[in-house]
């Protein structure tokens, strides 16, 4: 039931638009068939909701409800009055503001307990003022820029850009930073590891060097040691050969002397046997693969660096051999150094080093350093593993010399062979330990 | 005025062996030998008049080879010196044979270069001891002189004839024959020639 005067007023303002429009008073209905009626209303109509107590079944409502049920349930915007409906379904309109009027008053009354006179005031202002509902402008699918100026828009629904901006900005920010951080541990991490690559390889080239130096310094010594008593024997030689004729007391004084000279030369040569051994025989059990495996990968660098192959062909089941893993593993890594050194047709596409083991009796492995270098001159062949003799420009001699002295510790042999068809092969054996023997 | 004829080699060497070698091998031919076992040694001990060398290492404890050789120019000792060193170096050997060494012999050297050597250099020392001991014989002369007879021998040295000296001093010139005729009889000497030599030598040394 709608309220009779506004009807009266509402059908006087609407005079006049009858030619313009088709106007219904729905005022005559249940609820439920004001529900069935607003959802049906034909095209391009509008529902201006006044205001609803009770329908014709007697049923009394709160007009807002109400107006909110119709706002559902009806196919076409829903228009009203007043400011507190905005929010329940209306789209909005010229909305008559309780709070704005009640402040506009209340403002004109403080001026008139002011002592202004009533004249004066001249209340013009309706207090209506545009107001919509962003949710039902969205629905009915009216544009936001057909409402006329000045319109306030209410209910507005942020986006979820517009509603947590900050929050996606700070979380993107926080992404992109630990991408960075990642991306920069990343590249730290690479740079790191080839800065060690490199500062690994600079300590290799100084321990190298730095044998050499040794080397070289202690060879000096040596040489000036043996000099020595050389000199005095040449020395004590002279004299006594011309002692000889008249003097033969005096010329056997001097041949004492050499003797002399020849014993201390001695015992420099036995210092320096006792000073290359200095390092205590320790024997272990020893797998031959692991050993040589791990020689392999000590001089794969030099093998690489002159173009040349470097592999082992050991087959998995050897019985376990006994000895010093650390001196054994130094003859096998100067056998191979000797063996790369060997090669020098650089060019040579076959260019490589071989290290194979073979199991010949119950009591040795024979492990060979096999290259396809220069070979063995036959006639040198028995110089080579005397100390200092080298066929090696920078060579100090002694590597061969003291490999086969280790492997003579081990009760062991060190030989070499030259190859059927190219380079040489140096061999050594090694005892098999007691408890894997078959 | 004879010297001595026993030739002395003077063996400085830290090593023993080496020190012992080069002894037989200098008395091998006949020469004298004393050994040292370090350059202090040799400085303290007492050298002889007689026709001598050094054989001296280089490197050893104490005082170096060269550092020997440094102190006996500084004493004003004339000694040839042949160094022998197991490790010579260019430098070494530079400095060495530039401060006056004879000879710089590598170990393990040739028996023949080292005797030549010694024999090369007490020859040499030989023959500068007696120049030596000449200059010393003049001076010891001129000093017997008296005041008037050096005056007098300075003139005559000088080219001067009697009369002029005569003259000069203001004495007859019968004076001054007298005390030429005493100047030659205390110098030793027969001829002006000789006297004129005796003087330049003398005056060579100083």
């Amino acid at each position: 039931m709608m309220d009779q005067n506004l009807k009266k007023l509402a059908v006087k303002a609407l005079s006049g638009l009858e030619n313009k429009y088709v106007i219904h008073y729905i005022d005559s209905y249940t609820k439920q068939d004001l529900l069935l009626k607003v959802a049906h209303l034909p095209k391009d109509s509008a529902i201006f909701f006044i205001s609803l107590f009770r329908d014709v079944s007697g049923q009394s409502f709160v007009p807002r409800d109400v107006m909110a049920e119709v706002s559902q349930k009806a196919n076409s915007p829903v228009f009203s009055m007043v400011d507190t409906y905005l929010g329940y379904g209306t789209v909005g309109g010229a909305l008559l503001s309780a709070s704005y009027q009640g402040k506009k008053y209340a403002e004109m009354v403080v001026k008139i307990l002011a002592g202004e006179s009533l004249a004066n005031l001249q209340y013009t202002d309706k207090g209506n003022q545009l107001m919509f509902d962003w949710q039902q402008l969205k629905r009915c699918s009216i544009d936001e820029s057909r409402l006329p100026i000045g319109s306030i828009v209410r209910y507005r629904k942020l986006s979820t850009w517009e509603e947590h901006q900050w929050k996606i900005v700070g979380v993107s920010i926080i992404i992109v930073m630990q991408a960075l951080a990642m991306i920069g541990l990343l590249i730290q991490h690479k740079r790191r590891r080839r800065a060690e690559e490199e500062a690994q390889k600079l300590r290799d080239e100084r321990a190298h060097i730095s044998r050499v130096l040794a080397m070289g310094e202690i060879a000096a010594s040596l040489a000036h040691e043996i000099n020595q008593p050389l000199s005095a024997i040449r020395s004590y030689a002279q004299a006594a050969q011309r002692f000889l004729k008249n003097d033969p007391a005096e010329a056997s004084k001097a041949l004492s002397g050499i003797i002399t000279g020849n014993r201390r030369a001695e015992e420099v040569i036995k210092r320096i046997r006792m000073s290359l051994k200095k390092e205590p025989f320790k024997q272990t059990r020893i797998q031959l693969k692991g050993l040589v495996e791990e020689v392999i990968e000590l001089a794969t660098s030099k093998a690489q660096e002159q173009n040349i192959s470097l592999k082992s062909e050991l087959i998995l089941d050897f019985p376990a051999t006994f000895g010093d893993r650390i001196q054994l593993q130094q003859v096998l890594f100067n056998l191979i150094l000797n063996a790369i050194e060997a090669i020098t047709d650089k060019n040579n596409t076959h260019a490589e080093v071989v290290v194979l083991a073979l199991q010949e009796n119950t009591q040795f492995i024979t492990l060979s350093i096999r290259d396809t270098g220069m070979g063995i001159d036959e006639q040198k062949a028995n110089s080579l593993f005397d100390a200092f003799y080298t066929t090696k420009a920078e060579g100090l001699g002694i590597g061969l010399s003291i490999s086969r002295s280790i492997i003579e510790d081990h009760s062991g042999r060190l030989w070499a062979t030259n190859n059927d068809d190219i380079g040489s092969t140096f061999s050594f054996t090694i005892p098999i330990c007691e408890d894997d023997k078959k | 005025m004879t010297l001595p004829k026993k030739a002395t080699v003077f063996i400085v060497d830290d090593d023993e062996l080496i020190r012992d070698s080069l002894e037989f091998l200098a008395k091998s031919v006949g020469l004298a030998v004393k050994t040292f076992s370090s350059a202090q040694a040799f400085l303290d001990s007492e050298l002889p008049n007689t026709p001598c060398c050094l054989v001296s290492d280089i490197r050893m404890p104490g005082l170096s080879g060269l550092d020997l050789q440094d102190e006996l120019v500084k004493r004003g000792i004339t000694i040839p010196v042949i160094f022998i060193t197991g490790h010579g170096t260019v430098p070494i050997s530079v400095r060495a044979m530039k401060a006056g060494a004879v000879n710089f012999l590598q170990k393990p050297f040739e028996d023949q270069d080292l005797l030549d050597s010694i024999h090369h250099s007490i020859e040499q020392d030989r023959l500068s001891k007696i120049e030596q001991h000449k200059i010393k014989d003049i001076e010891r002369r001129i000093k017997s002189l008296s005041l008037r007879e050096h005056e007098i021998l300075i003139f005559v040295a000088a080219g001067q004839l009697n009369k002029q000296i005569a003259f000069e001093l203001g004495m007859s010139e019968n004076t001054v024959k007298t005390h030429r005729f005493r100047i030659m009889r205390k110098m030793e000497v027969k001829t002006l020639a000789d006297l004129v030599r005796a003087t330049e030598k003398a005056n060579e040394k100083t």
